[in-house]
């Protein structure tokens, strides 16, 4: 009797199993290629998820990308990564200006920078860079950042000297793409 | 009877090998889960993405080099013993490569494990793959080679008990087993070869500061002149269940003899000129070899095929012995309430699936559209992950109660098992292939980039995240039930001397009806070199023929 209780109840789970271990799987698979067919042969391919081609539209700023560029002195950002250890994660920012600097007053300030778990690093006195007359003229700052953490924003201010004893600021929101995460083994 | 009480020796050498493989297991499986949850950005919170990579390597060589050739070797013990009815003929020669493949295991994991302590000179964050720019400490590459060392003494192992058994056996045919066993050494000596010059000729001397410049295409051809064929050194053992038990386990016997043994000579051949086309992406290497590359592989195709048809007949056979009837209402009276045939079976299954994204992979037009790609993961995980990876944990239910004279305790964990895998399995792998197909990268902790969204065929990439988290959590349920029911059994398994029923019935067209040129080893071996020197011989002279280190690179951005 206990033998014949202990294969019914066998019979019972296999048929649980089977339902849930091969009926889950085949149906994620039959869904999987109706519509692989359904959007091969009956969509168009830009309509799928209601994506269209604008998505590049909205791309930060990166390597290569020139800031202040309506500006007499624009300056591009020849290196931005983040360089990571097993213990610290740090945010690496170079510029370069693009021409010669005219002004002896150029001065170029990090204000801030928004991180991806929305908290805020303010700058301090290390991100303050002032371009002497070099060519090409290059600062690079450095900021730690929480482990998994990445900047999504930052605010640059450039203050130029214009007229004797004035200086004249412009600020800029820079939006930045996602940087490049760099394993450092040292 | 059963081996424990035949074979003493021997069983404590395979369960010896099986210690290590299911700690490995435990321990890549556990980096795995991490690595799911984290790089789905479901939970971040065990490791950061600068450690991930360190976890990516341990999951990588801890499963897919360690796991396998432990318990490759463990199996094939048990096998050569069993079929040629004797104990190993030196033990201190067996325990002495066991132990140096252990002591290479430990040094290599070491390397690995560094990567997780604060300030650690010793890492090897170099992926499954370690070649360069990426380097590791050099006890990674040196404890690597031990292993390796001790795979190639285990052979040797196994070659001296069939010359042993051939003295008093002149006339006989090859058992099955152990001819399976010998062929499989056979393909592992040909494509060890690449390994052992990139590893001691290259990886050692470079990462001990002997040399600073590398060619670098020299070692990632190296590395995939093996990295291709160590796929079918997984693969065979899986192989060498289904011809050789899971018929039995299906009630029935092994449908030919000859067709067995002919795919082993066929992977002998074809196993390692293949693996250019891991390579397809690669500047330097002429189109031409390339497609050679691709045709080989997809020649593979013929014994795989040759293999489902055999085992499906086999169990086909069984089924009917069971009173299956019909086209396909046998298939209903297959034991599935058996784990040990529930697992082989569905790692048969998955195994046919991965064979298709697998052509895709192979071919060097379509295999541009998911290179590099978690496409591939999926691809591999459905191959190695589960055809091999299951078919070894449903096997150990039938074969861990002969090498601990036990039976097999928890049974109904043990059922539910291999059908959590394959649940587990199917939406992380079905999820991997579809972001493989939007374009979304492999080995990265960070696979989004910001502003630019992939565009999935169809779902949303939210969608395929969960999917994957889910999949690799049940895989690891699965993996805990797996552990638990072997640990439960090893200690505390009523003790039986005849545990399980291990007879395994001859074949329905046995070594009879099987030509004999297919046991000559000499000629297939000869044969399976030639093949490989016409796929790597031009290449490989012109990366070396200005000098084995140059034209050098930095091998990492300087």
């Amino acid at each position: 009797m206990n033998e014949e209780q202990s294969n019914s109840s066998t019979k019972r789970l296999v048929k649980i199993l089977v339902i849930v271990g091969i009926g889950i799987p085949v149906l994620v698979e039959l869904m999987t290629l109706f519509n692989l067919i359904n959007v091969q042969i009956f969509e168009d391919e830009e309509d799928v998820n209601g994506q269209d081609s604008n998505v590049a539209d909205v791309r930060g700023f990166g390597e290569g990308d020139t800031l202040f560029a309506d500006q007499e002195t624009a300056v591009l950002i020849d290196q931005l990564r983040v360089k990571v250890s097993t213990q610290e994660w740090r945010f690496v920012l170079g510029l370069t200006s693009v021409d010669s600097i005219s002004q002896d007053k150029l001065q170029i300030q990090v204000d801030s920078l928004i991180l991806q778990s929305d908290k805020v690093l303010m700058s301090n006195d290390s991100n303050i860079w002032k371009f002497q007359q070099l060519v090409p003229a290059q600062a690079y700052g450095e900021w730690i950042l929480p482990n998994g953490d990445i900047p999504t924003k930052l605010f640059i201010s450039m203050y130029q000297g214009a007229a004797a004893d004035s200086t004249y600021q412009i600020s800029q929101e820079v939006p930045l793409e996602k940087i490049p995460v760099r394993y450092n083994q040292e | 009877m059963t081996f424990l009480h035949k074979y003493p020796k021997a069983a404590k050498v395979a369960k010896a090998n099986f210690i290590v493989a299911f700690i490995a297991l435990a321990i890549g499986g556990l980096f795995g889960f991490v690595q799911a949850l984290h790089r789905t950005n479901v939970f971040r919170g065990f490791i950061n993405s600068g450690e991930y990579y360190t976890l990516l390597t341990g999951h990588g060589v801890l499963l897919a080099l360690i796991f396998t050739t432990f318990f490759i070797a463990g199996l094939f013990v048990w096998g050569v013993t069993r079929s040629l009815d004797r104990e190993p003929e030196n033990l201190t020669f067996t325990w002495s490569w066991f132990w140096l493949m252990t002591i290479g295991l430990v040094m290599a994991t070491v390397a690995i494990l560094g990567g997780l302590v604060p300030d650690s000179s010793i890492r090897a964050a170099v992926l499954y793959t370690f070649y360069p720019p990426l380097q590791a400490h050099p006890m990674f590459y040196i404890g690597l080679a031990l292993v390796l060392i001790g795979s190639w003494m285990a052979g040797a192992d196994w070659f001296w008990s069939y010359r042993k058994w051939r003295a008093d056996n002149p006339n006989e045919r090859i058992p099955i087993l152990t001819f399976m066993t010998l062929f499989t050494m056979l393909m592992w000596y040909v494509c060890t070869i690449g390994l052992a010059l990139e590893v001691v000729g290259l990886l050692i001397p470079w990462s001990l500061g002997w040399v600073t410049e590398i060619e670098p295409l020299l070692p990632r051809t190296l590395f995939w002149f093996f990295g291709h064929a160590v796929v079918y050194f997984w693969l065979l053992p899986a192989y060498y269940v289904w011809y050789a038990i899971l018929p039995k386990l299906s009630g029935g016997r092994l449908f030919s003899d000859s067709m067995t043994r002919i795919v082993f000579v066929i992977f002998l051949l074809l196993s390692t000129p293949v693996g250019y086309h891991h390579q397809y992406a690669d500047a330097g290497i002429s189109v031409g070899f390339k497609f050679y590359a691709m045709a080989t592989t997809l020649l593979l195709l013929l014994p795989s095929l040759i293999t489902l048809f055999t085992v499906v007949a086999s169990m086909e056979h069984g089924a009917r012995q069971r009173g299956g009837k019909g086209y396909l209402k046998w298939i209903g009276k297959l034991p599935w309430d058996s784990p040990a045939f529930v697992g082989c079976a569905f790692a048969g299954i998955m195994f046919a699936a991965g064979g298709f994204s697998g052509m895709i992979n192979a071919s060097m037009n379509i295999n541009l559209l998911i290179h590099n790609t978690i496409w591939v993961p999926g691809h591999f995980h459905l191959t190695v992950g589960t055809a091999v990876a299951l078919t070894f944990m449903a096997i150990t239910y039938w074969l861990l109660p002969q090498l601990t004279g036990r039976k097999l305790k928890h049974k109904t964990l043990a059922l539910i098992q291999p059908y959590a895998w394959f649940l587990g399995m199917t939406l992380m792998s079905n999820a991997m292939h579809r972001a493989g197909l939007a374009g979304v990268p492999r080995r990265t902790a960070e696979p989004e980039y910001m502003g630019f969204d992939f565009e999935p065929i169809f779902g949303t990439m939210a969608e395929m995240k969960w999917q994957i988290a889910i999949g690799g959590t049940i895989l690891t349920i699965s993996l805990i039930l797996f552990l638990w029911v072997v640990v439960a059994s090893w200690l505390a398994g009523e003790k039986s001397d005849k545990p399980v029923d291990d007879h395994i019935p001859e074949p329905l067209s046995g070594v009879e009806h099987t030509p004999a040129i297919l046991d000559n080893m000499k000629l297939w071996f000869t044969l399976a070199l030639v093949l490989v020197v016409l796929a790597y011989a031009f290449p490989l002279w012109e990366m070396v023929a200005d000098g084995i280190f140059s034209p050098g690179a930095l091998p990492r951005p300087s």
